[in-house]
C-alpha cells in the first residue's frame, strides 16, 4: 500500500517535470539559440523552405559553437532592435504606470459605492473585455484621429489604460472583501480616499501584483493595436511588431533578439510569481 | 460599502471617461457606419450593409473559422484544465519547479516564441522527425488545414497554466471535511464530485469557461504573424476579414462584420450565463 | 530651298512664339512670370539652359540656342527684356566649344534648330567648317569610309561627347585623329564678382582623360561674346582628376561664394563636394556622403539635403566647413528625392524648392518655414534676386517667383501624383500659368507605395485641400474611388468632353462611369515584347506565315534558328532570361484580359494557361536561338545600342511599349496574340488616369487644367488616345538633314563626273552609293511616329483593352513572402505548375470574394 502510494507519486513526480519541460522547452531553447554564431543561424532558418522527404532541419538543442556575435549585432552593430525594444519598454512602462492610477481607482468605485447603474456599469465592462479587438477598432481609430493622436504613442498607450479586463479582475477581487475592514476605518475617521489608499490597496497587493504582471504581458505582446494606429510612423513600433514570421529572408539574429524580449517577461514572471498565483486564484465570477 | 455616490464620483470619473472615450462612443458610434454606404454621398441604407456582410463569402469563412477554432480551443483549454487540476490536486505537487513553470507561458510574447514554435513543426522539424520515428508519414504542418495544430497548440501552450491554476484554487478552497464526511456517508467518487466539487467549482468554472473564449477570439494576433493576411483558408479568420476592409478603409464593412459578431459574443455568453444559473440552481435545489 | 526657307521660317514663328511671347504675356498677379521657356518640338529638345545666375546687379542666362550655339542673356530688368549676346564665332577651328564639328554637317538633333536669328545664313557658315578641319588636320587624303564613319558615329550618339559611340566606326583604324582626339567643353557657367565665368574643360576622349581645366570668363560686346583667358590661375587638373574616378569632370550645381566656386561631383560611386578656391585655383573635396543639394549657410556653414529612398523623408542638415558636427535642420516627407538649396546672405533666407513648392527658411530657424510659391519643375534650381524675388529655373524653364507668402493671392491647385512622371504635369502648370494668371499649381510627387491609401482616407474625410489625383487605373486606390462614386463628374467642361469624344473606344470606356467622364488619361505605361515586321518582310517573310494564338507563338519561335540560319539576322539583342520574363508578362496580362472579356470569374488554374505557361518554361535558349544570362554578365541584359544608320537586323526585342512603340527606331512592334484560333486577339494596355476631388473647391479650375494637360500629352500617347492622329511625323530637323544630305549628294555626284577614270573614279562612286544608302536610311530612320507603327497600331487597336485591374498588386498582397517559393513553377521554378496556379487562384479569390 505505502509502495504503491509512493510510486504513484514518483510516477506523478516525473509526469509533472516532463510537462514542465514542454512548457519551458520554447522559452530554454530560444534562449540557447541566440547563443549560436550568425552563420549557423542563418543555415538553419534557410533551410526552412527545403520540402525534401530525406532530409531533416539539422535542429539541434544547443548551438554547434557558443558565440555572442548575435548579441554583438542586435546589441552593438544594429540600432535597430535595440531601437524597437526602447520602444516596448516605453509603451509597458507607460500602460503600466497609467493603469495604476486609473484602474484600481474605479475598480474601487464599482465595488464599495452602493449607486444605481452600478452593475449595468460592471455588466458593460464585461462586456467590452469579451469583444476583440478589432470591433472597436474602426471607430477607434477615428476617435484617435479627431484627437489627432492617431500615428502617436499616445494612439497606442491611451486606449490601453482603461482595459476592462482589468477593471474586472480587479473589481472582483475588491467585491470579496468584507465591509467591515471599511466600516472600522471610517469609525476611525478616514474618508473613502484615505481608505482606499492605506486600507483597500494593501489589502489587495497579490491581485495588484497579479494585474500588473497579466497587462505587462499584454503590453509586451502588442501587435493589432500599433498595426493599426502606428501605420504612417513606423520608427513608434515596439518590437513585438518586427518578429516577422512570413519572409524566407533571415539576418541569422533573430534568436538573440527573442530573447532579448522574452527576458524581461521572464524577470517581471519570476518577480511577481506569487502575487499572480495568489492574485489569479482568487478571481472568481461573481 | 459607502452609500453616499458623491463620493464615489473622484474614482469613478477618469476610469469612466477613459472608457466613455475609448471604448463606449466608438462601439456605439460605430453603428452609423455600419447603416451608411460610405460612398460620396454617404447616404443611409438600413441594414443592406448586414445583409451584403451576411452574404459575404469570405466573412462567412472567417466566422465559420473563428467560431470553428473556438470550439476546438477554448472546451479543449477547459477540459484539460480540469483535467490536469484535478490530477494535479490530488497529487498536490510539492516541487516549486513545476509551480513556477505552468504559468510561464502566460506571460510570454507569443511573437517571440512563434519563432521557435514554427521550426519545430517545420516539415524537416522535431515534430515531424518524431511523427517519422513512429513510423507514419510526415505532415507538412504549416500549410492548409493542418496549421490549424501548431496554432491551437500553442494557444494551449499558452494559457493552460493559467486555467490550470484558476481550477485548482477553487478546488483548494473546497473543505477537505466534505469529501470526508461524503466518504463516511457512502457516497462513490462519481457521486461526489458531482455534488460536492461540481457545484462548488462552477463559479470558477465559468469564469474559465468565459476566459477560454475570449482568449480563443484573440487567436488571431498568432495566426496573422503565422499568415499574414490572406493565410490560406482554413485559418483566416473574421479578424482576417475586418483588417483587410480596414486596409482597404471600407469602414463600413469592419463596423458591420464587428458588430454581427457582438452580438453573436453577447448571444454566447448570455447563454452560457444562463446555463451556469440554471446548473446553480438545479444543484442548490436537488441539496 | 523655297521649302526650306518655309519650314525654317516656321521653325522660327515657333521658337519666337515660345520665347518672346513667354515673356510679354505671363504675368501673374503677385509679379510672378514665366521668363522663359523652351518645349520640345516633335520629341526633340532643341534649345537648353546651362545656367541662370546673379552677375553683379544683373541676372545673366546662358544657354545653348539651337544652331547659334552658346547664347547669353542679360537681364538688367527681370521683366524687361534681355540683352543678348551670341557666340563670337572664331572660325575655322577644328574643336570648339564642346561641339564636335564632324558632326555638325549632319545636324544632331539636339542641336539643329534655328533660333531667333534667320537659319538661312547658317549652312554657309558650318559647310566651311566641315571640310577645313579635315585640311588643317592633314587629312585630305582620308577614305570616304572613314568620314562616313565619322558622321555615323557622331549621329550615333545624341551625346557631343562620342566616348562610347559604338557600332560602325572602328576607332583603332583612325589614327590620323589622334592629335584630335581632345575637345573643350563649357557646360559649367557661373557668375562671379560682375562677371560670367566658364570652366574650360579639355577632355582627351580617345585616352579618357582631362588634358586642362581653365576659368575662363565671358567678355561680352556688341551682342557677341567671348571666352577669353584671365589672369586667374589655370586649377590644377592632375590634383582634382584623381579624385576622379572616371576621366570625366563635370562640376553640378555650381554656385559661389566669396571667392569659392562650390558644387558637387560624381567621384566612384557617390557624391563629393568640390570647394575651387577662384584665386588661388586649389581645389578641396569633402566627402559628405550622399547629398542631394548644397549650399553655403551662414557663418561659414555648409547646408545640404540628404534624402533616405527608403523612408522617402528629405532632412535639411548644417554641418562646419569641413563637414563636421551635422545637426539636422528639418526633416520631411519627399517622395521624388528632387529637392535645391539656396541661401541668400543679404535676407539671411534659406530657400528650397521640394514637393513643386518654393519654401524658405528664416534665420535658418525649422520653426519658421514656410512654403511661399509654387515651383512647378521637378529640380528648380534658386537664385535670389535683389527685390525679394527669386529666379528659378531648370534646364528648359526660367521662372521668376515672389517670396512673400501674404502676396501669394489667386487660385492654387494641388495636384498628387501617384504616378512616376511629373513632366506633364510641369509642362501644363506653365500653360495654367499662361492662361490664368491668378492661378498656380503645386504638384506633389507621391509615394505610390507609402502613401497610396491616404487617397481614399482623404475622400472620406471630404477633404478638398488636394484638386486633382493622379493614379494608376488599375490600381486598388482609383478602384475604390471609382466604386464609391469618389470621381467628380468632369462632363461639364466642354473641352474635356470634347478632347474625350475624340478619342478611341477602347480608351473612353475606361474613363466613363454611368455615362459620365469621370477621368482623363494621362499616360499609358504598359510594356510587351515587339517583333520586327519590317525585317521579316524584308526577309521573305509574309503576314500570314505569323503567328496568330500563342500557341502558334511557340511554335513559331522554334523554327526561327533554321529559318534564319547564314543570314545577317539576329533573333534577339536581350538574354533570354529577360525575353521571356517580358513574354510571361504580356501572357499573363493577356490571358486576364482575355478572362475578363470572356467575363467569367478570374482564374489562373485553367488547361490554357497551364498549357501556355508550361510551353514558355519548357522553352529552350539555344533552340529559339537568343543567348543565356551568363555568370560575368554585369548588366541586366539592356544591351541595346542601335546604330543610327545601321538597318536594324534583330527580329524580336523585349523592350516594346503598348498601345504603340515609342522606340521607333528599332523597327520593332508589339505583337497580339489570341487565346485560341477562332477567338480575336488581345492586347493588355495600362492607363494612368487624372480624377478630380468631389470636394475640391476648385473644380472648374481644375477641369481647366486637365483639358490643358491633354494638350501636353506625350507624343506617343496623343497617338494612342485620339482617333484622329493618324499621320506619320518626321524628326523637327528632317528637312534640314534632307537638304544638308541632297547638297552633299550633289557635291559627291560632281566629283564623280569630274573623277579621273581609275582609282578615283571607283572611290568616288563608293563614296556616292554609300551617301545614297544613308540618305535611304535617313528617309527609314527619320520618323518620330512611322508609318509603320500607326499602321500596325491600328491593327492592333480591336484588340486592345485597359487593365482594370493589376494582377501584380493582388499577387504581392495575397503572397506572403515565404509562400514565394509555391509560386516559382510559374516563372519556370522547381515544382508542380498546377499545384503553382492553384495556390494563385486561392489566394486571389480570397481578394476577389472581400469584395474590394
Amino acid at each position: 500500500m505505502r509502495n504503491q502510494k509512493s510510486l504513484r507519486i514518483w510516477l506523478a513526480r516525473f509526469f509533472l517535470t516532463i510537462l514542465a519541460v514542454i512548457i519551458l522547452l520554447p522559452m530554454v531553447q530560444t534562449f540557447l539559440y541566440s547563443f549560436s554564431s550568425i552563420p549557423e543561424m542563418k543555415n538553419l532558418m534557410e533551410s526552412r523552405t527545403i520540402r525534401n522527404e530525406n532530409r531533416w532541419m539539422d535542429l539541434h538543442l544547443s548551438p554547434h559553437m557558443i558565440s555572442l556575435g548575435q548579441y554583438e549585432q542586435i546589441l552593438v552593430k544594429d540600432e535597430d532592435i535595440l531601437h524597437y525594444f526602447t520602444n516596448s519598454v516605453l509603451y509597458a512602462a507607460a500602460i503600466l504606470l497609467g493603469q495604476t492610477l486609473v484602474i484600481p481607482a474605479l475598480a474601487f468605485g464599482l465595488s464599495k459605492f452602493k449607486f444605481r447603474g452600478r452593475e449595468t456599469i460592471f455588466f458593460m465592462i464585461v462586456m467590452l473585455m469579451l469583444l476583440p479587438f478589432q470591433v472597436t477598432m474602426v471607430p477607434n481609430v477615428l476617435t484617435l484621429r479627431f484627437l489627432g493622436l492617431l500615428d502617436t504613442v499616445w494612439a497606442v498607450i491611451l486606449p490601453m489604460l482603461f482595459a476592462p479586463f482589468f477593471i474586472f479582475l480587479i473589481r472582483q477581487f475588491m467585491i470579496s472583501l468584507p465591509d467591515e475592514l471599511l466600516e472600522a476605518s471610517s469609525i476611525d475617521g478616514a474618508g473613502p480616499f484615505r481608505s482606499f489608499l492605506w486600507i483597500v490597496l494593501p489589502v489587495c497587493r497579490p491581485v495588484l501584483g497579479a494585474a500588473a504582471a497579466l497587462s505587462f504581458a499584454e503590453s509586451w505582446n502588442l501587435v493589432e493595436q500599433p498595426l493599426t494606429y502606428l501605420t504612417q510612423a513606423v520608427h513608434l513600433m515596439p518590437l513585438s511588431t518586427q518578429f516577422n514570421q512570413l519572409t524566407t529572408r533571415s539576418n541569422g539574429y533573430e534568436f538573440a533578439g527573442a530573447a532579448l524580449y522574452i527576458l524581461p517577461a521572464l524577470l517581471i514572471y519570476l518577480f511577481f510569481q506569487e502575487d499572480i498565483l495568489a492574485g489569479i486564484q482568487l478571481t472568481e465570477m461573481k | 460599502m459607502y452609500k453616499k455616490f458623491r463620493l464615489a464620483w473622484p474614482f469613478l470619473l477618469p476610469g469612466l471617461a477613459g472608457l466613455l472615450i475609448f471604448y463606449g462612443i466608438p462601439f456605439v458610434g460605430g453603428i452609423w457606419y455600419s447603416v451608411t454606404d460610405g460612398k460620396v454621398a454617404n447616404e443611409f441604407v438600413g441594414l443592406q450593409n448586414y445583409i451584403s456582410v451576411w452574404g459575404n463569402k469570405m466573412f462567412q469563412l472567417g466566422l465559420g473559422n473563428t467560431m470553428e477554432l473556438s470550439l476546438i480551443c477554448a472546451p479543449l483549454l477547459f477540459l484539460l484544465s480540469f483535467v490536469l487540476a484535478a490530477g494535479l490536486h490530488r497529487i498536490r505537487p510539492a516541487g516549486a519547479f513545476f509551480r513556477s513553470s505552468v504559468l510561464m507561458p502566460y506571460l510570454m510574447p507569443s511573437s517571440a516564441i512563434l519563432l521557435i514554435w514554427l521550426l519545430w513543426f517545420n516539415y524537416g522539424g522535431p515534430v515531424n522527425r518524431l511523427i517519422a520515428a513512429m513510423g507514419a508519414a510526415r505532415v507538412d504542418w504549416l500549410s492548409g488545414a493542418q496549421l490549424r495544430t501548431p496554432v491551437v497548440l500553442l494557444f494551449l501552450w499558452k494559457n493552460l497554466g493559467f486555467c490550470v491554476v484558476i481550477f485548482m484554487s477553487a478546488l483548494q478552497s473546497i473543505p477537505e471535511s466534505l469529501y470526508e464526511y461524503a466518504t463516511l456517508e457512502g457516497a462513490s467518487f462519481m457521486k461526489q464530485t458531482f455534488s460536492i466539487t461540481l457545484p462548488l467549482v462552477i463559479p470558477s468554472a465559468f469564469l474559465i469557461a468565459i476566459l477560454s473564449f475570449v482568449s480563443a477570439f484573440r487567436i488571431f494576433k498568432e495566426v496573422y504573424f503565422i499568415g499574414g493576411a490572406y493565410p490560406d483558408p482554413p485559418l483566416y479568420t473574421l479578424q482576417n476579414y475586418m483588417n483587410n476592409m480596414y486596409r482597404d478603409l471600407n469602414y463600413q464593412n469592419v463596423t458591420t462584420a464587428a458588430y454581427i459578431f457582438a452580438v453573436i459574443v453577447f448571444v454566447l455568453f448570455g447563454l452560457l450565463f444562463l446555463s451556469q444559473r440554471q446548473a446553480m440552481k438545479r444543484l442548490n435545489g436537488g441539496d | 530651298m523655297k521649302k526650306r526657307t518655309i519650314k525654317s521660317f516656321i521653325l522660327c514663328l515657333l521658337a519666337v512664339m515660345l520665347c518672346v511671347t513667354a515673356c510679354g504675356t505671363a504675368f501673374a498677379s503677385a509679379g510672378d512670370r514665366t521668363v522663359l521657356r523652351f518645349k520640345a518640338v516633335n520629341g526633340t529638345m532643341e534649345t537648353w539652359i546651362y545656367a541662370a545666375c546673379k552677375v553683379g546687379d544683373d541676372f545673366c542666362v546662358v544657354m545653348q540656342e539651337g544652331g547659334n550655339g552658346t547664347v547669353i542673356l542679360r537681364y538688367t530688368d527681370p521683366n524687361g527684356e534681355p540683352e543678348r549676346f551670341t557666340m563670337k564665332q572664331e572660325m575655322p577651328e577644328y574643336v570648339e566649344n564642346g561641339e564636335f564639328m564632324p558632326g555638325e554637317e549632319l545636324a544632331i538633333g539636339d542641336e539643329q534648330a534655328p533660333g531667333e536669328e534667320p537659319a538661312a545664313e547658317e549652312p554657309v557658315k558650318e559647310e566651311p567648317a566641315a571640310e577645313e578641319p579635315a585640311a588643317e588636320a592633314g587629312i585630305s587624303e582620308l577614305s570616304w569610309d572613314d568620314l562616313m564613319a565619322w558622321d555615323e558615329s557622331a549621329e550615333d550618339s545624341q551625346d557631343p561627347m562620342p566616348i562610347g559611340a559604338d557600332e560602325g566606326f572602328n576607332w583603332d583604324d583612325a589614327d590620323m585623329y589622334e592629335e584630335n582626339s581632345t575637345y573643350t567643353n563649357t557646360d559649367t557657367w557661373f557668375g562671379w564678382k560682375g562677371d560670367i565665368y566658364a570652366l574650360a574643360v579639355t577632355q582627351n576622349w580617345r585616352a579618357n582623360t582631362v588634358d586642362s581645366i581653365k576659368i575662363q570668363r565671358a567678355k561680352l560686346e556688341d551682342g557677341q561674346f567671348t571666352l577669353e583667358d584671365t589672369e586667374l590661375p589655370e586649377l590644377d587638373h592632375e590634383s582634382i582628376m584623381s579624385e576622379m574616378s572616371d576621366g570625366y569632370f563635370s562640376l553640378g550645381e555650381p554656385f559661389t561664394a566669396g571667392n569659392y566656386l562650390i558644387g558637387t561631383v560624381y567621384a566612384g560611386m557617390s557624391n563629393k563636394v568640390c570647394m575651387i578656391d577662384l584665386e588661388t585655383g586649389a581645389a578641396e573635396f569633402l566627402d559628405l556622403g550622399e547629398i542631394n543639394s548644397i549650399t553655403l549657410g551662414p557663418d561659414n556653414s555648409l547646408v545640404y539635403a540628404r534624402y533616405d529612398w527608403q523612408s522617402s523623408k528629405c532632412t535639411i542638415c548644417r554641418a562646419d566647413m569641413k563637414g563636421g558636427n551635422e545637426e539636422t535642420l528639418t526633416e520631411f516627407d519627399l517622395a521624388n528625392g528632387t529637392i535645391s538649396l539656396c541661401y541668400d546672405p543679404d535676407t539671411d533666407m534659406l530657400y528650397y524648392t521640394a514637393n513643386g513648392e518654393l519654401n524658405r527658411m528664416p534665420q535658418m530657424d525649422p520653426a519658421k518655414a514656410e512654403a511661399v510659391n509654387d515651383c512647378p519643375m521637378n529640380y528648380g534650381r534658386i537664385v535670389p534676386l535683389k527685390d525679394g524675388f527669386v529666379v528659378i529655373w531648370d534646364s528648359s524653364t526660367i521662372l521668376r517667383r515672389n517670396t512673400d507668402p501674404a502676396a501669394r493671392g489667386g487660385i492654387t491647385l494641388r495636384v498628387a501624383n501617384y504616378t512616376w512622371d511629373n513632366e506633364l504635369m510641369s509642362e501644363t502648370s506653365y500653360d495654367m500659368g499662361e492662361k490664368r494668371g491668378d492661378v498656380s499649381v503645386v504638384t506633389r510627387v507621391m509615394d505610390s507605395y507609402r502613401q497610396a491609401s491616404t487617397v481614399v482616407q482623404d475622400m472620406m474625410n471630404k477633404d478638398g485641400t488636394t484638386d486633382i489625383y493622379l493614379l494608376s487605373f488599375d490600381g486598388s486606390d482609383f478602384r475604390a474611388l471609382r466604386n464609391r462614386g469618389y470621381l467628380a463628374d468632369l462632363s461639364d467642361n466642354a473641352q474635356l468632353v470634347e478632347n474625350v469624344e475624340r478619342m478611341y473606344p477602347y480608351i473612353q470606356d475606361a474613363l466613363k462611369q454611368d455615362g459620365k467622364l469621370v477621368c482623363i488619361p494621362v499616360m499609358t505605361t504598359g510594356e510587351s515584347f515587339s517583333v520586327n515586321y519590317d525585317l521579316w518582310k524584308r526577309t521573305g517573310g509574309t503576314e500570314e506565315e505569323l503567328p496568330k494564338t500563342w500557341d502558334q507563338f511557340f511554335d513559331w519561335l522554334e523554327t526561327l534558328p533554321e529559318r534564319f540560319a547564314g543570314q545577317d539576322v539576329k533573333i534577339c539583342e536581350e538574354e533570354f532570361e529577360y525575353f521571356t520574363s517580358t513574354v510571361m508578362n504580356t501572357l499573363i496580362e493577356s490571358y486576364q484580359v482575355w478572362m475578363e472579356r470572356k467575363g467569367e470569374d478570374f482564374k489562373f488554374n485553367t488547361p490554357v494557361l497551364n498549357r501556355l505557361l508550361s510551353r514558355l518554361n519548357g522553352l529552350d535558349a539555344d533552340r529559339i536561338g537568343i543567348k543565356e544570362r551568363s555568370e560575368d554578365d554585369d548588366d541586366y541584359g539592356y544591351v541595346v545600342s542601335y546604330s543610327y544608320y545601321q538597318e536594324n537586323n534583330t527580329l524580336l526585342s523585349a523592350w516594346a511599349q503598348l498601345p504603340l512603340n515609342r522606340y521607333n527606331s528599332q523597327g520593332g512592334h508589339p505583337m497580339a496574340l489570341s487565346f485560341a484560333e477562332d477567338e480575336d486577339p488581345v492586347l493588355p494596355v495600362h492607363l494612368n488616369v487624372a480624377c478630380v476631388n468631389p470636394f475640391s473647391e476648385h473644380a472648374a479650375e481644375a477641369k481647366e487644367f486637365l483639358a490643358l494637360a491633354l494638350n501636353n500629352l506625350a507624343l506617343a500617347d496623343q497617338y494612342a488616345f485620339y482617333s484622329d492622329h493618324t499621320e506619320p511625323v518626321h524628326y523637327s530637323y528632317y528637312e534640314e538633314n534632307r537638304e544638308n544630305m541632297q547638297k552633299w549628294l550633289d557635291e559627291l555626284q560632281k566629283n564623280y563626273d569630274e573623277a579621273d577614270e581609275g582609282e578615283e573614279k571607283i572611290n568616288a562612286e563608293e563614296a556616292l552609293k554609300q551617301q545614297k544608302d544613308m540618305m535611304e536610311m535617313e528617309e527609314k530612320y527619320s520618323w518620330v511616329m512611322s508609318p509603320e507603327t500607326l499602321e500596325r497600331f491600328q491593327k492592333n487597336l480591336p484588340s486592345l483593352k485597359v487593365m482594370s485591374r493589376n494582377i501584380y498588386d493582388d499577387i504581392t498582397q495575397s503572397v506572403e513572402e515565404a509562400d514565394w517559393a509555391k509560386v516559382a513553377p510559374i516563372g519556370g521554378g522547381e515544382g508542380s505548375l498546377e499545384d503553382a496556379l492553384k495556390f494563385i487562384d486561392e489566394k486571389i479569390q480570397m481578394i476577389r470574394m472581400e469584395g474590394n
